[in-house]
């Protein structure tokens, strides 16, 4: 709305300019911008909600390599997260002893910019437990990318897209 | 003096054109403002901040979306005019990192081992779809290296498991062969060279097997930097080598690109082994380093060249340097650059006010 009333005022300075050639001008243009207006209040009035928006360009199969431990501990995992707002996590935890497989699932959503998820089951228990809760303030979810910034770290946490 | 009515005539034509620009700039900004509201906020593709990962995403990005006539096009006009990315490194070098991947040059991996067999996948689709594109042979060549790394992790030996290990001794075998088996165009592309170098440094050659790959790899491309980054690998004090053997081969790659490049490969080289004490032990000649990285923001303006020159006069604890550094900063540090902690750099900007840098006192005023 803020950028419409600049436009009005400026309207008001073009008719006190000329008389003949800027009323053709402001015509015009208080034409295209009341379409505009009209464009943006429809879009407003059944645009989602940002947090919307985020949850429904996040459904979909994502992969994600995480640091655990010391730097050479590594969690590889594809995140499943449906439209239904369940999800499904199934991973392996690499370390110098070898790797073990593990899979965990629960419910989601997105809250003020975050990403919240708690864990209803899980198989073996002992990486991801049930109950566990944890909410990430979400940076962009692109095409390809979807970037956290982790609570207890500050740091980014980039997952990529598994080609559709 | 003149006809006052056409001179007022004239300044209101003036007048009239500008309004009009005036009122077109403000109709595009308003229509930018509904299509924020009606599609969402519109953002990069790919926004890390060190440049070579940002670039190889949007080829892995192409890859995967099967975009093959792109990645073609990309290569060949990459191959046509030596093309940089915004921190100077090449291309093509971006490109075969991001197709073929690039952990074992430090790349952040984001992908499963199931999204790795889609990658190894899709070049091979590449590969079948475009027999004759050499990009596309040495990318899928190069393929079980990366693979072999990611399996393997990239930390120290002892970190590695005994599953990783064989993993990687494997991938590395079959690269070599894959490698080998290339026709003799796709041996004198640079990617084959630099995967190449990697195979030997693995496969533990020996020096003078090791030096002639290089040379002829130096001669051939010596702005495919990637080339001498294998090299200073091989001869750190953590493979084959020992700081006077770094610094004699460093001596060697600058000498390959000083006409092109001036000093920024001695600042490159030294960048990927550095210590926080190697000004103060000698083991780097600062003025030198400076020197290539005055050369390399001039040339190469991106954010993440100025942190890192910054973070190295900070270690240099030359202190007008930070200051003239932290004016082009501008209060926006990119953390990754600061040993991924802003309080490194908080610490050097502190420490380069108390030093008393008058450029830095007008900036902050």
């Amino acid at each position: 709305m803020a950028v419409y009333g600049n436009f009005a005022s400026q309207l008001i300075i073009d008719t006190s300019l000329e008389p003949t050639h800027p009323v053709t001008i402001v015509s015009l243009s208080g034409r295209i911008n009341a379409c505009l207006l009209a464009v943006a209040l429809a879009a407003c009035a059944v645009a989602p909600s940002r947090d919307d928006q985020l949850a429904k360009d996040l459904i979909g199969k994502w992969s994600e390599v995480r640091r655990v431990g010391c730097e050479c501990d590594r969690e590889e995992q594809s995140i499943e997260l449906k439209g239904d707002r369940t999800f499904q996590v199934v991973g392996v935890r690499r370390d110098a002893r070898g790797s073990k497989e593990y899979s965990f699932a629960g419910v989601w959503k997105v809250e003020d910019g975050h990403f919240w998820y708690k864990v209803t089951s899980a198989k073996p228990p002992e990486f991801h437990a049930p109950g566990e809760e944890r909410r990430d303030q979400i940076r962009t979810v692109t095409e390809w990318e979807w970037v956290t910034i982790e609570r207890t770290t500050g740091l980014e946490a980039r997952a990529w897209r598994f080609p559709k | 003096m003149g006809d006052d009515r056409a001179h007022y005539g004239t300044r209101s034509a003036g007048m009239e054109v500008s309004e009009m620009r005036l009122s077109f700039a403000r109709h595009a900004a308003f229509a930018a403002v509904v299509s924020l509201f009606t599609v969402g906020l519109a953002l990069a593709q790919f926004d890390s901040p060190r440049p070579f990962q940002r670039a190889s995403d949007e080829y892995l990005a192409l890859l995967m979306k099967g975009s093959y006539d792109e990645l073609e096009r990309a290569a060949n006009n990459a191959r046509k005019s030596a093309a940089t990315i915004s921190d100077g490194q090449s291309v093509l070098a971006a490109l075969y990192g991001g197709t073929s991947g690039c952990v074992m040059s430090g790349c952040e991996n984001r992908l499963t081992d199931e999204l790795w067999k889609v990658r190894g996948q899709k070049l091979a689709e590449w590969r079948k779809r475009y027999p004759d594109s050499v990009t596309a042979k040495v990318a899928l060549a190069r393929f079980p290296l990366q693979y072999g790394w990611f399996a393997r992790g990239g930390g120290l030996s002892r970190t590695v498991s005994d599953e990783g290990r064989a993993l990687f001794r494997e991938r590395l075998r079959k690269a070599h062969a894959d490698l080998d088996g290339l026709d003799a165009a796709a041996k004198r592309d640079p990617g084959w060279f630099e995967a190449m170098l990697f195979v030997a440094q693995h496969e533990g050659w020996p020096k003078e097997r090791f030096d002639a790959l290089y040379e002829e790899a130096a001669r051939e491309h010596p702005l495919y930097l990637q080339i001498h980054f294998a090299g200073a690998t091989y001869y750190s004090p953590q493979w084959y080598g020992s700081w006077p053997e770094l610094r004699s081969f460093v001596e060697r790659a600058v000498g390959h690109t000083r006409e092109q490049l001036g000093e920024t490969l001695y600042a490159r080289l030294n960048w990927g082994p550095s210590t926080t004490q190697m000004f103060m032990e000698g083991q780097v000649d600062w003025p030198r380093m400076r020197s290539g990285f005055e050369r390399m923001i001039r040339d190469y303006p991106d954010p993440w060249n100025t942190n890192n020159y910054a973070k190295f006069a900070c270690q240099a604890q030359d202190w007008p340097m930070v200051s003239k550094l932290m004016v082009l900063i501008d209060g926006k540090p990119l953390a990754d650059a600061w040993f991924r902690d802003l309080q490194v750099y908080e610490s050097c900007r502190a420490q380069a006010q108390q030093a008393g840098s008058p450029i830095l006192r007008k900036f902050r005023q």
